[in-house]
C-alpha cells in the first residue's frame, strides 16, 4: 500500500446556532497517497472549503472541531498548540485560495510577500531568498521574474496572480498543497495551463495535493483519486476513471450529469 | 511597442495633490522653519535662554540706528539704556548718548556647543557687549524674548513629537490587537481605554502630574510631562484603530497570510496596521496640536517645565496678569508662536486628509 501524507478520520466540524450545533463535516475520512492529487468535489456549501481549512487549523471563530482526528506524518494536527501549528503552515502545508487578488496584500509587492514566507521558514540570507523568489517565479511560468517582483497584486493579471500565489505556497517546498477552488474565477484556457502547472509542481517536487473545487472538468484532468462529497457527508471515494465511468451513488450521477 | 508605464505609488499621488495646495506648502514651510530653528536654536538666538540683565527688565523692542549723531550712515548700532521710574513705578527706559554697541553678524556671544558636537561661541547675529539686542523685547529678568522663543520652541516643538510616537505606537498596536483578537480580550481593552476616556483630559493631566516627585531635575520633569500627555492620547486613537481592524481582519489576505504560518504579531503588524495608515499621518498631525497646547496649559499654571528653562507656556505665565500685558504686550510672543504651530499643523493635517483620501480626490466614483 502506498504511504499516506495525511489520513483525516471522523472528522466533525460543527457551527453552534443558539443551543443547538449543527455538524457541517460529518464523520468524514478522507486520505491522500504521497504524491498523488487527490479531488475534492462537491456543491456549495457541501463542506469542503471547511475540510480544507480543518487541516490547517483555521477555521472562522464559529466553527468547532468536535471529534474525529487529523494525521499528517503519522501525527495528529489537532493535538498541536498554535506555535506549533504555525510551524507546520506554510512550511509542512501551503494553501491556495480561490481568489488571489484578495489573497495578497494590496499594499506590499508582490515578491516581499513571497519573500515574506522564506523569512519566517527558512534561515536564508536576503541576497538567497530573492534568488530563491525570483526562481520560483520562474517556475510557476510567469515572465520576467524580476519585473514581477516588484509589481503590486493589481498590476498582474488573475491568472498571473494565481501563479504567483502557488509560488507562494510551494516557497518552503511543502509536502502537502491545499487548493481551494484554485481556477473556479479564471477562464478556459487559464484554468487548462494552471492544471498543467499543477501536474508539473506534482511530479517535479513530489507535492501532493487536494483539490477543492466543484468542477469535475478541472478534476478529470487532474486527479488521481477522487471524494464527491454533499450535506457534509463524503458519499463516494475512487479513482477517477472509475468514479467518472459508473458512478455508484446517486449525487455524483447527477453531479457527472450536470458536467 | 517599448513604451514604458511608470506607475506612481500612492505616496506620491499625494505628494503631486499636495504641491497644489498653496494653504498646504505654506504652513508645512513655516513648520520647516520652526523645527529649523529649534535643532539650531544655540546658533540663531543671539543670548542664551538664561543669560539675564536685570537693568533692562521689561525693556522693549531694541532701536536699532542706522544714522550717528552727525547724521551720517553708519553700520547698524543700538545705545545702552538707562532707566526712571515714571509715576506708576513703570520703569522707563532712556538712551544713553556717546554709547555705540555695533551690530555684527556672527557675533561672538556665549559659549555653547552646536549640537552637541562643535564648540563654539559664535551666533547668527547680536550687538557689542554691554549692549543688548532685543528684537521682540525683554521679559521681567531682562531676558531676551526672541531667544526664550527660540530655546522654547526646543520642548514645545519636540513634545509634540516624542508625545505622539508614544501614543501612536501605544494606540495602534493596543487597538490592532483589540481588533484582531476580538472577544474577551477586545472587551477587556475597550472597557480600559473607556476608563482612561470617561476622564477630563485635563484633570488626568493634572492628577498624573502630581504623582511626578518634587525632585525630578527640569529633565525628568520634562519626559514625565511627555510620557503623561501620550498616555491620555492613545485611548481615542485604539479605539478607532481597533474599528478598522475588524473589518481588516477578515480580508482574505489575512487568512492567507495565517495559511502561510506568519504569527498573529506579524500579522498585525504587516497586514492589518499598513492598511490605517492614511488615517493614522491625518490623525497624527491633527493631534500633534493637542500636546503642545497640553504641555503649555501644564506649563502656564507652573505645573510643566521650570524657569529658567523656557518654554512657550511657561513664558506666558508672565502673561497672566492683564497689567503685564498692557505695559508690556510683546510678552504675548509666545501665544502668538502657540498659535501659529497650532493652526499650521491642522492646515496641514487637513491637507494632507485630502491628498491621501481618494474619494475626495475626485478620482473615484461614489464620493
Amino acid at each position: 500500500m502506498v504511504p499516506k501524507i495525511i489520513k483525516i478520520q471522523n472528522l466533525i466540524v460543527s457551527v453552534k446556532q443558539g443551543e443547538q450545533s449543527k455538524n457541517i463535516v460529518d464523520k468524514v475520512s478522507l486520505s491522500i497517497a504521497e504524491n498523488s492529487i487527490v479531488g475534492l468535489v462537491g456543491g456549495s456549501g457541501s463542506g469542503k472549503t471547511t475540510i480544507g481549512l480543518s487541516i490547517i487549523r483555521l477555521l472562522a471563530a464559529a466553527l468547532k472541531i468536535d471529534g474525529g482526528e487529523i494525521l499528517f506524518e503519522g501525527y495528529n494536527l489537532l493535538t498541536y498548540s498554535g506555535s506549533k501549528m504555525r510551524e507546520i503552515r506554510g512550511k509542512k502545508i501551503g494553501m491556495v485560495f480561490q481568489e488571489p487578488l484578495y489573497a495578497f496584500n494590496p499594499v506590499f509587492r508582490v515578491g516581499e510577500q513571497i519573500n515574506e514566507v522564506l523569512r519566517f521558514h527558512t534561515r536564508l540570507d536576503v541576497n538567497k531568498r530573492k534568488a530563491k523568489v525570483l526562481e520560483l517565479i520562474d517556475m510557476v511560468g510567469l515572465p520576467y521574474p524580476d519585473k514581477i517582483y516588484e509589481n503590486y497584486p493589481h498590476q498582474l493579471s488573475g491568472g498571473m496572480r494565481q501563479r504567483a500565489m502557488i509560488a507562494q505556497a510551494i516557497a518552503t517546498e511543502p509536502k502537502l498543497l491545499i487548493a481551494d477552488e484554485p481556477t473556479s474565477n479564471l477562464d478556459v484556457t487559464v484554468q487548462a495551463k494552471i492544471i498543467e502547472l499543477f501536474q508539473d509542481l506534482n511530479k517535479k517536487l513530489n507535492l501532493s495535493i487536494l483539490l477543492i473545487t466543484h468542477d469535475l472538468g478541472v478534476v478529470s484532468h487532474l486527479c488521481d483519486s477522487i471524494a464527491v462529497m454533499t450535506n457534509g457527508k463524503i458519499v463516494e471515494t475512487g479513482k477517477t476513471d472509475e468514479v467518472m465511468r459508473s458512478p455508484k451513488d446517486k449525487y455524483t450521477e447527477a453531479l457527472l450529469s450536470c458536467s | 511597442m517599448n513604451k514604458q508605464f511608470k506607475s506612481k505609488s500612492q505616496f506620491a499621488l499625494a505628494l503631486s495633490e499636495f504641491k497644489r495646495s498653496r494653504r498646504g506648502i505654506v504652513c508645512l514651510a513655516i513648520l520647516g522653519i520652526l523645527y529649523f530653528g529649534a535643532i539650531f536654536a544655540d546658533f540663531i538666538a543671539p543670548y542664551t535662554y538664561d543669560s539675564e540683565a536685570r537693568d533692562y527688565s521689561y525693556a522693549s523692542l531694541s532701536k536699532v540706528h542706522f544714522v550717528d549723531e552727525n547724521g551720517r550712515f553708519s553700520w547698524p548700532f543700538v545705545r545702552e539704556l538707562s532707566f526712571n521710574f515714571d509715576e506708576y513705578h513703570k520703569r522707563t527706559y532712556v538712551e544713553k548718548d556717546n554709547t555705540k554697541c555695533y551690530f555684527h553678524l556672527f557675533n561672538k556671544g556665549d559659549a555653547y556647543k552646536l549640537l552637541g558636537l562643535l564648540k563654539t561661541d559664535r551666533h547668527l547675529f547680536g550687538v557689542d557687549s554691554p549692549g543688548r539686542l532685543y528684537i521682540m523685547g525683554a521679559d521681567v529678568r531682562g531676558r531676551d524674548i526672541f531667544s526664550r522663543l527660540i530655546y522654547g520652541a526646543r520642548i514645545s516643538l519636540s513634545i509634540g513629537l516624542i508625545g505622539v510616537s508614544i501614543s501612536f505606537t501605544l494606540g495602534l498596536l493596543i487597538g490592532g490587537v483589540a481588533g484582531y483578537y476580538g472577544g474577551k480580550i477586545d472587551n477587556i481593552i475597550m472597557r480600559l481605554c473607556e476608563m482612561f476616556m470617561m476622564v477630563p483630559g485635563f484633570y488626568l493631566m493634572l492628577a498624573l502630574r502630581s504623582a511626578v516627585p518634587d525632585s525630578f531635575n527640569s529633565f525628568q520633569v520634562y519626559l514625565a510631562i511627555v510620557v503623561i500627555l501620550s498616555f491620555i492620547g492613545w485611548a481615542s486613537l485604539a479605539r478607532i484603530i481597533r474599528g478598522m481592524s475588524i473589518t481588516l481582519r477578515e480580508r482574505e489576505y489575512v487568512l492567507a497570510a495565517k495559511a502561510a504560518g506568519v504569527s498573529d504579531l506579524k500579522i498585525i503588524i504587516r497586514h492589518i496596521l499598513p492598511h490605517t495608515v492614511s488615517y493614522s499621518i491625518v490623525a497624527i498631525m491633527l493631534s500633534i496640536p493637542g500636546y503642545i497646547l497640553g504641555e503649555a496649559a501644564l506649563s502656564l499654571i507652573g505645573l510643566g517645565i521650570q524657569d529658567p528653562i523656557a518654554s512657550w507656556g511657561n513664558m506666558l505665565s508672565d502673561a497672566m496678569a492683564i497689567a503685564h500685558i498692557q505695559m508690556h504686550p510683546w510678552i504675548l510672543m509666545p501665544g502668538f508662536m502657540i498659535f501659529l504651530t497650532v493652526i499650521c499643523f491642522n492646515v496641514v493635517g487637513d491637507t494632507l486628509r485630502d491628498c491621501l483620501d481618494p474619494l475626495l480626490r475626485g478620482e473615484v466614483d461614489g464620493a
